[in-house]
């Protein structure tokens, strides 16, 4: 590999649905539905990987609405007959759209032979990518969706421009007796950069913090059924990162000390009881009342995105396309959702702006690597 | 001991209404000892220390907290509880329908149906540690009262199947056929859809073989329904799920209702039971989005037109679950709602059209 670009985006995301995504495992007779977690910390998380797979059908679903209309007939008797095709995708224009790379993402011109199983699993990876053109199945190899999520034909494959870390809780919301507060570790605010320098890292009391004190009387707040002690300290949590996600303000954050966190949070969960139903009569199976647990409504997630390019090889989208590509589809993660049960009310995840600066200094944000 | 946090707030603050009937059941006492000024120290939100036309001496002492919340309620018109729900509704529902709606793709659609409700609705929560014996449904983290986006789909469904069956009666089979089609475009093509259409003792068996005659399924004589669904369900791999999504309501007060059983022999009342409810009057919205992504390789022209049919269907639909109700106890005339404000767009900012 040579030298290469590389940008790392960070991202923050909150739950406006209960959110599900499952471990596939089960035992037999009773169904207990868990939920992915991290396993130093048991503290659940959405991996980066369902991130990715469902990110990855969405830029498609938007890229083909855009072009389906506009693109050349690659299998045009004429198409067949001359040139290679690197020359074909310069030959062939869209269909009324003034050919202007670079000007919007969707016109690519690696993107005229887009279709929508670009996305999802790979139906045909055993032909080789130059027949993608005149096939109707599988990833096409060329577009931008196949460039920055990766694809595998039989004789390239290419793990793409894109790397998605999972996305961690943030700020957690747990029902108090003050209404609900967000809780967070010191661990977790230094980790996201929001906390102030010159703020001890140590959090290793029994003893919740607030910035504000939310009554006179009390000297104990209750998160869930945990009752601890707090005291109230001004420190300066950076929630302006959050701003165009949700307005968090100091007083809605409680820390908590780092090893009562996962307990707090994995006590909290939203917990759904449901029935198993035979698929073929229809009715209830007997014993068969199952649990799924969710992460709530209201999470606030943290995560971050690294956009890899190398550099000279125009096969590939500029990271700035692949930046505004994933702009305009990420909004489909506040009505389609990610994971499992999203046609019961599951899954809905809202996103925060990518924040993707052109001439951004390197070294505030992205950086220069070599790989 | 003193359980100083209810303070005087009972009437008006859902959360410390909340942690009274959740929290402080741990009482060890069976019957109340106390004097009144104990009680007073004890329960210090009593701040009117003579809700005792009532003997409150009888009232095991960690039932006195929701005794005298009903009390109150029954003395004052059924007083309810309001609730801050603006923090929440900003994370949940859309806030600019018609901007929110421009991102999606071509012939999609987004609906929100303003309501108020004309009865009490009630859906049982299955929080388990809760003094009220039916509390209504409330989010896990905000605890605000709400309708979930799933109850909404299987209220609606239910709907579209009585507007199918009406249009069966009138012999209209063309209606019927397009009407069918918007379901399993609208809520899914999953086996339980299809379950609920032949469960349902009215709907026309042969219009359903007729339907997936229609959509190119060859029949043999002696196919039962399911087979036949089966074979459509595997031409229709790509579209499982329904194209709408159903966002859920929240509202902003909560109250008391009481139900006053009767026994059937004897037809003397037996004990009240309290339900914890959303009263009447109160507004609620409801929002559907409509995305066709499983028909994006399609020709707009098809698109637009299954759009502009599902969402006639769907507008039937809400105007049929609002009559009839949503949540439990619908047979006692519960969760009826009252159409208030109705807006839709389109994906290129066009309004929908209230026809
Ligand atoms: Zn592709």
């Amino acid at each position: 590999m040579g030298e290469a670009l590389t940008k790392k985006i960070d991202i923050f995301a909150i739950s406006t649905d209960p959110i599900y995504i499952g471990t596939g495992g089960y035992t037999i007779g009773r169904v207990d539905n868990t939920i992915v977690r991290d396993p130093i910390t048991n503290i659940p998380k959405i991996p980066g990987s369902s991130l990715a797979g469902t990110w990855r059908y969405y830029m498609a679903l938007k890229l083909i609405s855009e072009i389906k209309d506009k693109k050349p007939d690659f299998n045009s008797t004429e198409y067949e007959s001359h040139g290679n095709l690197k020359e074909k995708f310069e030959r062939y224009k869209w269909k009324n759209e003034p050919e202007e790379d670079g000007k919007k993402w969707e016109y690519w011109k690696y993107n005229k032979i887009a279709r929508i199983t670009c996305a999802g699993q790979d139906e045909s990876p055993n032909i080789e990518i130059n027949e993608t053109p005149s096939s109707k199945t599988g990833h096409c190899g060329h577009c931008i969706v196949c460039k920055a999520f990766g694809f595998s034909k039989k004789d390239i494959s290419s793990q793409g421009m894109l790397f998605f870390s999972d996305l961690h809780i943030l700020f957690f919301p747990v029902y108090t007796r003050f209404g609900t507060k967000w809780i967070t570790s010191k661990r977790i605010l230094i980790e996201n950069g929001l906390l102030e320098n010159g703020e001890s890292k140590e959090n290793n009391e029994e003893k919740a913090i607030v910035l504000e004190n939310p009554s006179e009387n009390n000297k104990y707040i209750n998160l869930g059924w945990l009752n601890l002690p707090y005291e109230v300290r001004s420190i300066n949590i950076q929630t302006d990162k959050l701003k165009n996600l949700y307005e968090l303000s100091g007083k809605d954050i409680v820390i908590v000390p780092d090893q009562l966190l996962s307990h707090i949070i994995n006590s909290n969960l939203e917990v759904r009881t449901s029935v198993s139903i035979d698929p073929i009569t229809g009715a209830a199976k007997e014993g068969a009342l199952f649990t799924s647990e969710a992460i709530p409504r209201g999470t606030i997630f943290s995560g971050n995105i690294r956009i890899f390019k190398r550099l000279n090889d125009d096969t590939l989208p500029e990271i700035k396309l692949v930046c505004e590509a994933l702009e305009d589809s990420k909004h489909f993660f506040e009505t389609l959702g990610i994971g499992g049960m999203t046609t019961r009310g599951f899954g809905r995840l809202k996103m925060s702006s990518l924040n993707y600066k052109e001439n951004e200094n390197p070294a505030s944000g992205g950086e220069n690597g070599e790989s | 001991m003193h359980y100083e946090t209810i303070l005087n707030k009972t009437e008006d603050d859902l959360s410390y209404y909340i942690h009274f009937c959740k929290i402080y059941v741990d009482y060890k006492e069976t019957k109340i000892k106390d004097t009144e000024e104990d009680l007073k120290k004890l329960f210090p939100f009593w701040k009117n220390p003579n809700p005792t036309d009532k003997n409150f001496k009888n009232y095991k002492l960690k039932n006195f907290p929701l005794e005298y919340l009903k009390y109150n309620l029954e003395q004052e018109n059924k007083k309810q509880i309001n609730i801050q729900n603006e923090t929440f509704n900003n994370i949940a529902q859309i806030q600019n329908l018609k901007e929110f709606t421009k991102l999606l793709i071509p012939y999609s659609f987004a609906i929100e149906a303003k309501f108020k409700l004309k009865s009490p609705y009630f859906s049982h929560d299955d929080d388990e540690f809760y003094l009220i014996n039916n509390p209504c449904l409330k989010d896990k983290a905000f605890k605000v009262p709400m309708i979930r986006g799933s109850s909404w789909k299987g209220v609606l469904k239910k709907s579209a199947i009585d507007i199918i069956n009406e249009n069966n009666k009138d012999n209209d089979s063309n209606k019927t056929i397009e009407n069918l089609k918007s379901y399993f475009r609208i809520f899914g093509v999953g086996s339980e859809n299809f379950r609920e259409l032949i469960n349902d003792k009215n709907l026309d068996k042969n219009k359903l073989k007729l339907f997936f005659l229609l959509e190119g399924i060859s029949i043999k004589k002696d196919d039962n329904l399911e087979d036949i669904f089966k074979k459509y369900q595997e031409q229709n791999i790509q579209a499982q799920k329904g194209r709408a999504i159903f966002y859920p309501t929240f509202f902003d007060s909560l109250s008391l209702e009481v139900i006053n059983p009767h026994d059937r022999r004897t037809k003397a009342g037996k004990n009240p039971i309290y339900y914890e409810v959303v009263p009447k009057e109160t507004k609620g919205k409801l929002q559907i989005v409509y995305i066709p992504f499983d028909k994006v390789m399609a020709p707009n022209e098809t698109i637009k037109e299954e759009a502009e049919r599902d969402l006639n269907f769907l507008k039937k639909c809400i105007k049929k679950a609002f009559e009839n109700g949503i949540g439990a106890k619908t047979k006692l005339g519960w969760g009826k709602c009252q159409d208030i404000d109705f807006q839709c767009f389109w994906s290129n900012g066009d309004e929908c059209g209230n026809d």
